[in-house]
């Protein structure tokens, strides 16, 4: 397929004092993490414990209102200390639109390795800060794994106690699924979709540094449980267990709700960009395979993930205020968490496969897709399609179908 | 090989020996979870269909990826190649769709007659009432599982409602497993019996099957329940004959005698109301 791109002649970015703070944006992300849980751990445990009587008794290392409450300002501050909160802020208080300058410095124009370090619209940027840190994650679960089959060497207890022991398998496991459930659109979407479908970036570029940006203090969340005493439940997290754990369980919870967050955000994104920056050659018949499973799976990320959410959350509120969703003497059922959680379950496991088959498909073609009377694009593109479309129900594909920029009036049939 | 057609056939010949021998092999070898009660003949039974079915397709499959990487592979080019787009062709795309979904439908079907069909099986009640029996059903013996962390315990309410904590059923009666929890969710798992459910707090869950096979087994829990849910097992249920189960429950409505004054009356559920009450232990 021809698809032109036309080349900007290069924007120099002069290095103001913005700019030269936003070098050291991951440092001041670090120091607002540290303030924001200071400041929520302190919410948590002094103001609003005292104010509704919580149940939540502090031990030695806190409570749970003012850990989860830690948790989440922390991760508020670490966004704020790498720049996300500077362009919607400062346009409410009626700052100027950025310039190209300041645009082609977030894009990553002005610096050499630091643009992989700070928030950069970039796309291919992200991509690349996608893979190395699933790698990252994939090996630390890794050596979960190496624990486990350690610890199972001998038939006794020999260097895990039980809760130790759980806490490493429930890690193992959700390291490896959470943290690699976008192991192919993060990094191949994120890198490969603009250009595969001729737009310059995507739809939303900020959008597409926070849903990476929100998975690294995710993974640290996930992983400081060690420290909290961990968490007996296994990555499942089933409710009425989930109640009874100590505190490390606070740390699964929010470390899902952060994920769960990046995947919708990211499913949304690239529902837009698929469907609005599109070459003006290129209808939805015409979309490489790759690009359309990204698209189905995006359909499933963004309606799965918020049923993680509202889980986890009425898990933390179960856990802090004796909310009784899932505890059945309350009028709550244990169902009710097993169901929400697989909700998204199942849909997880397709935003696994489906872009990682389009791919191996792409990879092990002879020819390039879109040749005339391809009917190998046709059977991939719309298995894939229903594939992910019997998974979350049909609804997910008629919206496409009725958006005035992909309905009849522009998609032609194939020539 | 002399070429690429004898080659072909070769393949073709080994996968339809593959697949008659492995077939002819699950139809005949022991499939779990084997014969022990009517509930398992009737999983085995499943098993093995949807295996029989599922191996030919499988072994194709690995045919026709040895197929494709070694036999059918292109001499080393000379010249930098470009393989032909692949071309429509109605004739092999209507047999792919027609066979394949031929296989999946009927499987539907079975699985649709199997499930309507009157047999034994599982039900679910949330409520403390029981599932209704049809009047023409044998009468099974209610046996009541409650799970807590970490251990099993059964109650035999047509004795008494006592309480033991090994499981011993008589041989050739049909059993109905009333599942319950007292705090987490567990399940319990005979696997020769072919049971699993899940215990639910306030939940009733019903599996019916009829042993048919004296011996002791293995009974466990298979849903993660905290701290020691591995140890949440243990290999003394026993399936006796029906004189030496009367005689077991003799001795256990012996040793129950002292404290039934104190277990809770029997029910189908056990909420905080119906629980041991703190204090009442002391004579």
């Amino acid at each position: 397929m021809d698809v032109v791109t036309t080349a900007r002649p290069p924007i120099s970015v002069r290095p103001t004092l913005a700019r030269r703070l936003n070098e050291w944006g991951l440092l001041l992300g670090l120091i607002g993490a540290v303030i924001g849980f200071i400041a929520g751990y302190a919410l948590g445990s002094g103001a609003i414990s005292n104010f509704y009587g919580s149940g939540g008794e502090p031990t030695s290392l806190g409570s749970d209102p003012g850990i989860l409450l830690g948790y989440a300002m922390s991760a508020a501050g670490f966004l704020a200390g790498m720049g996300f909160f500077n362009y919607p802020i400062g346009r409410l208080l009626g700052a100027k639109r950025p310039t190209e300058e300041d645009n082609a410095y977030q894009h990553g124009e002005g610096g050499g390795l630091g643009k992989y370090f700070r928030m950069t619209t970039d796309h291919k940027v992200i991509g690349m800060q996608y893979m190395v840190m699933i790698l990252a994650f994939l090996f630390i679960g890794g050596l979960g794994a190496m624990f486990i089959r350690t610890e199972l060497l001998t038939p006794v207890p020999s260097i895990a106690n039980a809760q130790s022991y759980l806490t490493l398998v429930g890690l193992h496991s959700t390291l490896m699924i959470f943290m690699a459930s976008t192991a192919i659109i993060g990094p191949f979407g994120n890198y490969f979709v603009p250009i595969m479908i001729g737009a310059r970036n995507m739809a939303f570029p900020r959008l597409e540094a926070l849903t990476f940006w929100l998975l690294p203090p995710a993974g640290l969340i996930l992983l400081s449980t060690v420290f909290l005493g961990g968490f007996t439940t296994g990555w499942t997290g089933y409710a009425p267990l989930a109640d009874q754990n100590v505190l490390g369980m606070d740390s699964y919870l929010m470390g899902f709700a952060l994920i769960g967050l990046s995947i919708a955000l990211s499913g949304l994104n690239m529902i837009a960009t698929i469907l609005t920056k599109r070459a003006p050659e290129m209808p939805l018949s015409r979309m490489p395979v790759f690009v359309w499973s990204v698209l189905v799976t995006s359909f499933l990320g963004a309606l799965a993930a918020p049923a993680l959410i509202a889980a986890v959350l009425m898990e933390m509120f179960s856990r802090t205020y004796q909310a009784t969703f899932f505890i059945p003497a309350g009028g709550g059922s244990p169902y009710l968490w097993e169901n929400l959680f697989w909700f998204f379950g199942h849909p997880e496991v397709y935003i696994f496969v489906v872009p990682a088959l389009a791919w191996s498909w792409r990879c092990s073609r002879p020819s390039p897709e879109g040749r005339s009377g391809d009917v190998a694009w046709e059977s991939a593109a719309w298995s894939g399609s229903a594939c992910s479309a019997s998974s979350s129900g049909s609804i997910t594909c008629l919206p496409a179908a009725s958006h005035p920029r992909c309905g009849p009036s522009t998609c032609s049939p194939r020539r | 090989m002399r070429n690429r057609a004898t080659a072909t056939r070769v393949v073709l010949i080994v996968w339809i020996v593959a697949a008659v021998g492995g077939d002819v092999g699950l139809a005949l070898g022991p499939i779990p979870p084997g014969q022990a009660s009517d509930l398992a003949s009737s999983e085995s039974l499943v098993i093995m269909i949807l295996a029989v079915i599922a191996w030919p397709v499988f072994s194709g499959v690995l045919a026709a990826l040895f197929f494709t990487l070694v036999v059918n592979r292109l001499a080393p080019p000379t010249a930098e190649v470009s393989a032909d787009a692949l071309r429509g062709n109605s004739r092999v795309q209507t047999t792919w769709i027609a066979t394949t979904l031929v296989i999946v439908l009927s499987l539907a079907v079975y699985g649709t007659v199997e499930l309507a069909i009157d047999q034994p099986g599982a039900g679910i009640s949330t409520t403390s009432a029981s599932l209704p029996m049809p009047a023409s059903q044998d009468q099974p013996l209610e046996v009541q599982v409650i799970a807590q962390q970490w251990w099993f315990t059964y109650r035999y309410p047509t004795y008494g409602g006592i309480e033991t904590a090994q499981l011993v059923l008589p041989v050739n009666q049909k059993i109905q497993f009333n599942i319950t929890s007292l705090d987490v969710i567990h399940a319990f798992w005979f696997f020769a019996l072919g049971v699993k459910a899940d215990a639910v707090p306030l939940n009733d869950n019903v599996v019916t099957a009829t042993p048919t096979q004296i011996g002791t087994y293995r009974v466990q829990c298979s849903e993660l329940c905290g701290l020691w849910h591995g140890n949440m097992a243990d290999n003394t249920a026993m399936v006796v004959s029906t004189s030496d189960f009367s005689a077991w429950i003799q001795q256990q409505t012996a040793l129950d005698a002292p404290i039934m004054k104190y277990l809770p009356p029997y029910s189908h559920v056990y909420a905080g109301s119906n629980l041991p009450q703190p204090g009442v232990y002391a004579p």
